[in-house]
């Protein structure tokens, strides 16, 4: 090996309490100077291995060496005093500082005991011009874009001159021109001696940016190879250990008539005036289709969820079959709407409760099956409901006593996505349905959203994926700013078009 | 699951009796012998049981009133209030209404049970109606209740021949009779608490407290109705804890009268059996039982050994923290174990 090995990871065992293994001696090396990718399903190990590097998360066993030394790294900060840091996928940002402000904090240069931001002004600017940053310094965290944050991120490294990046999952809040630009930056950072460990799990990116590729699986280590002639099935294979479809097989969609109307819905934003949360948004969905919502986090996709829902007010028509809703409570929705909350652990289920008492709401009072005519709940019905769910939904556990805390996400999800889908509903709405899921649970659950549709409901389908809403939808939505800024059916757009309607490049539709 | 609750919770009890006797010991006095003469007053005589059976069903209501709110999320601490209130309004019922045992007895129930959930009933509107926090309320509508009870017995509606503040007693027919030394409201107790349980662990709108206390979100998103069942929670907690001042009324071995204070450790224990149960209103029964044994043992005690009967109230709070402590750590220690046999087998495999 000609390039010199930085750091090494060395039988790293991490148990999660009390018995999930989420690092099985894995040895990792990574070479200074590269871009080095770490990939794997979600809960492969990647972040927990990273955090382990670290600082954040303290090894059971196992040895780390910089430079064939063996160090000791328990937090944070020792980590960032030894050249590492780590942009995590929740930026730690303070919205009301600016960006100069947040970049020193920790850090503050102090002159007679107040604070002197000019003294790390200078040393900013030059790292600005060196790796050719382009964000205001002195403007708040709060009125920059998500990826400015991002690189705010980077930044604050950079000024603790750090040697190595760890970036988790970085290009997950991006759109697609945005990821372009982050790897030139990174290629830049790479230039000038600096080491990037990359997590991720989309290939395309990996397979693009990375010097080397290490694939783990199951805490395991599968390999570790150099970038040249490897083929995003390659990475799947071994990601999943098994060869994956990359796409969900669906027939072509056979819309019937219209179910849900959403005809001119306004919302307005909670705490600033002029803004608003939705602005006239109108659409239809017919029985039989799935209309994919994309939007970049914070753009509408979820308020417009909640106000289909009735969980948040909105001004203007819902109709459902041709019924105005809109005054309707949660309950008489639910009635008619199966729903897949993108906040799994808070709106999709009560972690500290049972598989049981998780599976029978909202069925407790639609279905008289499990509920008799006094209000009063049949026990044997229900559990017969539970271990149904747990039975067709593929829900590996111990029985529906067990707390769906202690399940993993994919097996969490696939109690929510069995219990809606239960109901006998007209239409579901799915958001974020695979956020945080391994690539098994995935294609599973897509599966059974495209069979909902070719059993006639009409599917309404938020994620910020935009591999997931093309492979799902028939048509999509692409929110910006709160307004409906494109509308197309799959097959006459591209991600890219999508991508930089996001962005609120395509111009506005509907603007007076 | 169920056993290592289970063992959790037995384990913190004897750590509780443990800590009792290291303070008895280093006090002088003999522990052995303190906690033996609590049995001996508490269970081994029939005036001992009978009175530990009276003092229990009084717990297992308070606990039931406290947990039917706290396990629907909904902080109700006001069941002192509440209380007060029932046992205000029966009693008044009881000496102004002229009728018969069979119709004034019920008419006070009535009136006392619904006083109670009235009481309960403007903190939840507090809370709709201007987003004050009900525990706030609940509080704070203890100390109305309690000050103008103390107005109205020592002033408008003082029993003349008392020379402290108290009502008058109510008239003869306003009394349950006892069965032989075991007070007959025991049983009407006991059925609303079963029916209480039955209420919460099958009925429709249980199943939705139940899931309100652990999450709220989940059950509003679900479509439950969360607002209106704060409210019947608020109010069916209230409803418990008018009863209980009720039955503080008509029971045979009670006063017959309003007191200042009357109800309020019954109303605090009510508070600390719900926590100590993880407001599980099932679980309360067990608890109670442990805390009747030990109060109604206590002077019993202070006479055998000369240790003060507040004894046990201290070694009630410790039971308490105990058994909190113990449930909210033994999940964190049996998986860090857990956590480290596996790794050892990892070890062994290398």
């Amino acid at each position: 090996m000609d390039k010199k090995t930085y750091i090494q990871m060395k039988d790293i065992v991490k148990v999660y309490p009390p018995d999930k293994i989420a690092l099985n001696k894995v040895s990792v090396e990574i070479d200074a100077g590269e871009i080095h990718s770490i990939i794997g399903e979600n809960g492969a190990g990647k972040s927990t291995l990273m955090k382990v590097l670290f600082g954040l998360e303290k090894a059971n066993e196992g040895m780390i060496f910089m430079e064939g030394d063996k160090v000791n790294i328990s937090t944070p900060q020792e980590a960032v005093k030894m050249g590492i840091g780590m942009v995590h996928q929740e930026f730690m940002l303070i919205s009301d500082y600016t960006v100069i402000e947040n970049i020193v904090l920790g850090d503050e240069p102090v002159k007679k005991g107040l604070l002197n931001l000019n003294a790390s002004r200078v040393k900013l600017e030059q790292i600005m011009q060196d790796f050719k940053f382009d964000i205001p310094l002195d403007a708040k965290i709060k009125d920059i874009s998500i990826a400015a944050q991002q690189k705010v991120e980077i930044v604050k490294l950079l000024f603790r001159d750090v040697n190595t990046l760890i970036l988790d999952e970085p290009t997950a809040v991006l759109a697609p021109q945005e990821t372009d630009e982050l790897f030139v930056l990174l290629r830049r950072i790479r230039s000038q001696g600096k080491t990037i460990i990359f997590i991720s799990h989309k290939l395309n990116e990996v397979l693009e940016i990375s010097d080397r590729i290490t694939v783990m699986r199951q805490g395991q280590h599968i390999w570790t190879k150099d970038n040249e002639n490897l083929s995003k099935a390659d990475l799947a294979n071994a990601m999943v250990g098994r060869s994956v479809m990359m796409t969900v097989e669906k027939k072509p969609a056979v819309p019937g008539d219209v179910i849900l109307k959403v005809d001119n819905l306004n919302m307005q934003n909670a705490s600033v005036s002029h803004k608003k949360d939705l602005d006239r948004v109108s659409f239809e969905i017919r029985s039989g289709e799935i209309l994919g919502v994309a939007g970049v986090e914070g753009n509408g996709q979820y308020e417009l969820v909640q106000a289909v829902m009735g969980l948040a007010r909105a001004e203007g028509g819902i109709f459902i079959d041709g019924q105005d809703i809109s005054g309707l409570s949660v309950k008489e929705r639910r009635k008619l709407i199966a729903y897949v909350p993108q906040d799994r652990k808070r709106s999709g289920s009560s972690q500290e409760e049972s598989i049981l008492m998780n599976v029978i709401m909202t069925h407790h009072y639609v279905n008289d099956e499990i509920c008799n005519k006094w209000g009063f709940l049949k026990g044997k019905k229900c559990r017969e409901m539970a271990d149904r769910v747990i039975e067709g939904y593929q829900v590996s556990c111990q029985g529906a006593d067990m707390n769906i805390g202690s399940l993993s996400g994919g097996n969490q999800q696939k109690v929510i996505v069995g219990r809606e889908f239960e109901l006998d509903s007209r239409i579901l709405v799915v958001d974020q349905p695979v956020r945080g899921l391994d690539v098994g649970s995935i294609e599973y659950i897509h599966k059974r959203i495209v069979e909902k549709r070719d059993n006639g409901e009409a599917v309404l389908l938020a994620s910020a994926d935009l591999d997931e809403l093309f492979n799902l939808s028939d048509r999509i939505i692409v929110m910006y700013n709160g307004k409906i800024v494109m509308e197309k059916s799959i097959e006459t757009t591209t991600k890219e078009e999508v991508g930089a309607y996001m962005l609120g490049a395509g111009g506005e539709k509907g603007e007076n | 699951m169920k056993i290592r609750k289970d063992v959790t919770v037995i384990l913190a009890i004897v750590t509780a009796i443990v800590i009792g006797m290291i303070m008895l010991f280093s006090q002088g006095y003999s522990s052995v012998e303190s906690y033996a003469s609590i049995l001996k007053y508490s269970l081994s005589t029939a005036i001992g049981r009978a009175n530990t059976i009276n003092r229990f069903v009084f717990l297992l209501i308070a606990g039931a009133s406290a947990a039917m709110a706290l396990g629907a999320g909904a902080s109700n601490l006001g069941q002192f209030g509440q209380l007060l209130m029932g046992a205000m309004t029966s009693t008044l019922i009881g000496i102004y209404v002229k009728l018969p045992a069979a119709l004034l007895i019920p008419l006070m129930i009535i009136g006392g049970v619904a006083a109670g959930a009235l009481w309960a009933a403007i903190a939840a509107a507090g809370k709709k109606l201007f987003g004050m926090n009900e525990f706030i309320i609940t509080l704070m509508l203890n100390f109305i209740a309690d000050y103008f009870v103390r107005y109205l017995i020592s002033t408008p509606l003082k029993d003349p021949g008392s020379q402290w503040p108290a009502s008058r007693v109510v008239s003869e027919s306003g009394i349950l009779p006892a069965v032989g030394l075991i007070d007959s409201v025991v049983f009407l107790m006991i059925a609303v608490y079963i029916a209480a349980v039955y209420f919460v662990r099958k009925s429709r709108m249980g199943y939705e407290f139940r899931v309100m206390g652990f999450n709220s979100l989940f059950a509003r998103v679900g479509g439950c109705d969360t607002d209106k069942n704060f409210f019947r929670a608020m109010l069916l907690s209230g409803a418990l804890a008018g009863l209980l001042g009720t039955m503080m009324i008509v029971g045979a071995t009670q006063q017959h009268r309003v007191i200042s204070g009357l109800g309020e450790n019954f109303a605090n224990d009510g508070l600390m059996l719900s926590i100590v149960a993880g407001n599980n209103i099932g679980s309360v029964f067990v608890y109670a039982i442990l805390f009747a044994i030990l109060q109604s043992g206590s002077t019993g005690m202070q006479l055998d050994t000369g240790v003060p009967s507040e004894f046990t109230t201290m070694l009630i709070a410790i039971t308490v923290l105990s058994v909190v402590a113990f449930r909210s750590y033994s999940g964190i220690f049996i998986d860090k174990l857990i956590a480290w046999k596996k790794t050892k087998s990892l070890e062994v495999e290398k």
